[in-house]
C-alpha cells in the first residue's frame, strides 16, 4: 500500500466531487485553494472514499494524523495550532513546499493544508488499521 | 406560504429515529401532474418532507442548538407520485450526527406502496440561530409531537398548471440529444423564502432539484418526441449542494447527456451562480410504460 497505488482512484473521485477536470489534479494540490474545494466537499469526499476503499474516516481523522503524537495541549492554543504544532504539520504535510506554509496557523484553517496527498496517506493509514485490526 | 412539510410527528426516538406524516392538500402550491394524470406532490417535496423530519429529530437532540441543511445525497430514488388525498407516511433512520454533520437513510410510503427513497443524506449542521428563533423551532416541534393526523373533506382539485417557481426564463442553448443551457432568476419575493429560511433565506435545494427535472423532461420529451412523454425520472444520484443560494440571483444550469441504454437515459446537471458550481447531479430517467420501479 503506498501513495501511487491508490491515487489513480483518488484522482478519478476528486473530479466527480469538485467538478473538475483530471489534468487539474496532483499529488501537491491543494484542495482549497488550487482546486476551489468548499467545506461540504470534505464531507463528500470522505464519504466517496469510505465507500470506494470501504475504510472508515472519523471526524478529525485528518487533523489528528497531522497532529502526529502530540496532545491537544501541545498542539493547540487559543485556538492557534502552537510552535510544536507547526513543526508536526510540516512534518506531516511534506508534499506542501515551504511558500506555502504559513507562519502560523488558526485551528479551523488546518483544512487549506491538505492536499491530493493527504487524502491518500489518510487512506493507506485506514486500510492499515484494518488490516491490523484484522489479524 | 409555509415550506414545513411535515404535518404530524407521530414517533420519535430522539436523534435515531422519526417517524410522521403528511397530507397532500388540494390547495399545495407544489403540485405537479402525477404519472396516473392526477394532481400530485412535487416528488422533490416528498424528499423535503423527509429531510425536514430527520432534521427535526436533530435539532430536538441537540436542543435546538443546530440545524442540518442541505449537503450531499448519495441517491434518491422516486417510485411513484404522492397524489392529492394521499396521506405519506415519512420515516427517517438517522445513521450518525454531530454538532458538525448528520447522515440519515428515509422512505416514504402512502398505504405501504413507496413513493421514494434517500440513501444516505449528508447535510452539515449549522448554529440554530443563522438560519431560525430556536423558540419557535422548539414551539413548533412541540406542535408537531402534539398534532392531530391531518385529514381534509374535499379533496376534489382540477388539474395543475405547472409550478412557476420551478420554470426557467431564458434558454441559452437548446440542443436535443446533446445539451441544454438554461438561466433562471431567483426572486426575493418566492413564496418558499419566508420559511427557508426565515433569518437567511436560501433557495431549498428541493426547488431547484424540481426545476432541474422539469427543465429536463421538457428537453427529453423534443429529443424523443416517441416515448418523451411517458420517461420519468427515476434515481438522483450525487446530489450535491455547495453552496447556498441567495434571494435575486440568477441560475445558469447546464443539462448534458451522460449516457444511454435500452430504456434508460443518465443525465448529469449541473448548476452555477457566477460560473461557479453550487450544483450538482446526476439523472437517470427510464420509461415508465416498460419498467416497474
Amino acid at each position: 500500500m503506498n501513495v501511487e497505488s491508490v491515487y489513480p482512484k483518488v484522482k478519478q473521485i476528486l473530479v466527480d466531487v469538485l467538478f473538475i477536470e483530471e489534468e487539474q489534479v496532483a499529488l501537491d494540490k491543494r484542495l482549497i485553494a488550487d482546486l476551489g474545494a468548499e467545506s461540504i466537499d470534505f464531507l463528500d469526499l470522505v464519504f466517496q472514499l469510505e465507500k470506494e476503499f470501504d475504510i472508515k474516516i472519523p471526524r478529525g481523522q485528518l487533523e489528528k494524523n497531522a497532529r502526529g503524537s502530540l496532545s491537544e495541549q501541545e498542539f493547540e492554543e487559543n485556538g492557534m495550532v502552537t510552535e510544536r504544532g507547526m513543526q508536526a504539520l510540516r512534518e506531516y504535510f511534506t508534499e506542501l513546499p515551504a511558500d506555502q506554509f504559513p507562519n502560523t496557523l488558526k485551528i479551523s484553517e488546518i483544512p487549506s493544508l491538505f492536499t491530493v496527498e493527504t487524502f491518500c496517506k489518510v487512506i493507506i493509514d485506514a486500510q492499515q488499521k484494518a488490516a491490523s485490526q484484522a489479524v | 406560504m409555509s415550506y414545513l412539510f411535515v404535518d404530524q410527528i407521530q414517533e420519535h426516538t430522539t436523534g435515531q429515529r422519526i417517524c410522521g406524516c403528511k397530507l397532500v392538500r388540494p390547495d399545495e402550491l407544489y403540485l405537479t401532474i402525477g404519472r396516473a394524470n392526477h394532481p400530485a406532490l412535487l416528488p422533490a417535496v416528498v424528499g423535503e418532507a423527509l429531510g425536514q423530519l430527520g432534521a427535526w429529530s436533530v435539532m430536538h437532540a441537540s436542543q435546538f442548538q443546530y440545524r442540518p441543511v442541505a449537503g450531499v445525497v448519495d441517491q434518491v430514488t422516486i417510485y411513484d407520485d404522492a397524489y392529492v388525498g394521499d396521506l405519506i407516511t415519512l420515516t427517517t433512520e438517522i445513521v450518525t450526527w454531530d454538532e458538525q454533520a448528520i447522515d440519515y437513510h428515509s422512505v416514504a410510503t402512502v398505504d405501504g406502496r413507496k413513493i421514494l427513497a434517500i440513501d444516505h443524506a449528508i447535510g452539515p449542521m449549522l448554529p440554530m440561530t443563522e438560519f431560525n428563533d430556536p423558540q419557535r423551532m422548539q414551539q413548533l416541534f412541540i406542535e408537531l409531537s402534539n398534532a392531530q393526523t391531518p385529514w381534509v373533506e374535499d379533496m376534489q382539485t382540477s388539474l395543475p398548471s405547472p409550478c412557476a417557481l420551478i420554470r426557467y426564463d431564458q434558454m441559452v442553448d437548446w440542443q436535443p440529444g446533446v445539451q441544454v443551457i438554461a438561466t433562471k432568476y431567483i426572486p426575493a419575493k418566492a413564496a418558499y423564502f419566508a420559511e427557508h429560511f426565515p433569518r437567511k433565506p436560501v433557495l431549498p435545494l428541493t426547488m431547484l432539484l424540481s426545476a432541474n427535472l422539469a427543465l429536463a423532461q421538457q428537453w427529453l420529451m423534443e429529443w424523443q418526441p416517441s416515448i418523451g412523454s411517458s420517461l420519468v425520472p427515476y434515481q438522483l444520484r450525487k446530489i450535491k449542494m455547495r453552496n447556498f443560494i441567495a434571494p435575486e440571483t440568477t441560475v445558469t444550469t447546464v443539462i448534458k447527456l451522460k449516457a444511454q441504454h435500452n430504456d434508460q437515459i443518465v443525465l448529469q446537471i449541473v448548476n452555477q451562480v457566477d460560473t461557479r458550481t453550487v450544483c450538482g447531479l446526476e439523472v437517470i430517467f427510464h420509461d415508465a410504460n416498460t419498467q416497474s420501479a
